[in-house]
Parts: structure tokens; sequence; C-alpha cells
């Protein structure tokens, strides 16, 4: 599994660094770190996406 | 995406709305920005004593916005404005999550939100329209109950 860590990450960058992965090939599982809410939020909505 | 029309619209003043207004029965009005379109709905519902019911269809929005909200590109701002003021907002089960996101977004350019008497409502639609306001529209209206709810449709 792949692992992004984005702690001290503020609400754009881990759905922009998250896209970014997605734009080399999906992969087949990823573990996404986050330590904030609203970062939490917004990378569920993505891979929801 | 449509820069120009994001540009015009940021760029906009309320200044010909808000004369346009004058000449109708206003009962309240606000400009909508850092709190989001439901933010500062609210504050004009809490101790109103009035409910309003939101036709969430009918509020303008920019396309990318929805898009980039369906991403998951929002700030934590809206976050902030929905733990703020959601015990006020009730959505219809079939609204959309991206478009609940955009309402309580923070991103806005501070458009005014009219609260005109019912029977001149069509009127001023028409007189903002004449006078080129950017997408004007009639998103709701008032209702007796439930009292100091917004329900977004």
């Amino acid at each position: 599994m792949e692992e992004l860590n984005c702690r001290g990450l503020a609400c754009p960058r881990p759905v922009l660094q998250l896209k970014e992965m997605f734009e080399k090939g999906t992969p087949a599982a990823v573990s996404v770190i986050v330590d904030n809410e609203a970062a939490k939020e917004n990378v569920s909505r993505f891979l929801e996406h | 995406m449509n820069r120009k029309k994001l540009g015009q619209a940021m760029a906009t003043l309320n200044r010909e709305a808000a004369l346009t207004m004058q000449d109708f029965s206003v009962s309240a009005c606000t400009d909508i920005t850092g709190f989001g379109f439901l933010g500062h709905l609210a504050e004009m519902v809490v101790d109103s004593g009035v409910g309003v019911r939101i036709r969430s269809a009918a509020v303008p929005v920019h396309r990318e916005a929805l898009e980039w909200a369906a991403m998951g590109l929002i700030p934590a701002g809206a976050y902030n404005n929905r733990t703020f003021r959601e015990k006020f907002v009730s959505f219809a089960q079939d609204i959309p999550q991206r478009i609940q996101d955009v309402l309580f977004d923070p991103q806005t350019s501070g458009g005014l939100l009219i609260a005109v008497a019912a029977e001149e409502a069509s009127d001023l639609l028409k007189a903002l329209i004449d006078q080129g306001i950017l997408d004007p529209a009639i998103v709701g209206e008032v209702v007796a109950a439930p009292e100091e709810m917004i329900l977004v449709e």
C-alpha cells in the first residue's frame, strides 16, 4: 500500500498531492495521513469522487 | 475555465444592486462573504421568528466551484462555517454533498442577499436584470414554519 504523509499541510495541499499521485497512475490502495479535520474531509471527498 | 466571467463577478460592486433595491419593500439585506451563503442567511434567520426555504438549484454558483468542491478542494473555513451554523440548516435528502459544501463556502465575491416583499420579488428581479447585474435570481422564500430554520431543497 502506498503511503502519503500530509502532516503539517493546510487544506488544499493534501488533495493536490493526492491528485498528482493519481495522475501518475491509480494505486491499488493508498494511505493518507493528515493532521487536521478539513484535510481529512477533503481527502475523503477526493477519494469518493 | 471562464476566467472572464469569474473576474467580472469578483470586480462587480454592489452599488447598482443596492440603488436598485431602494425602490422596493426590502426588509433585510446582507452581503454574502466569509460565512458563506448559508452562514449569512442564518444571521438573517436567527431571532427573526421566521424560517426560509431555499431552492438550491436556483442559487447562482460558478460551475467550476462545484467541480472543485466535488474534488475536495474546499477551504477549512467552509467546514468552520458549517459547524458554526449547521443547527439552523436542514438539507433535503437528495442535496448532493458538493452543493452543501459550496453553500457554506467562504469563497464568495460579496453579492447581495435581499429579502423583499413576495409580491415585489419578480419586479425587483426584472429591475436587477435591466441594470445588468450579474446572475440575479430568486432563490427561496420566507416561511412561517419551521421558525428560525433554513430548509435547503
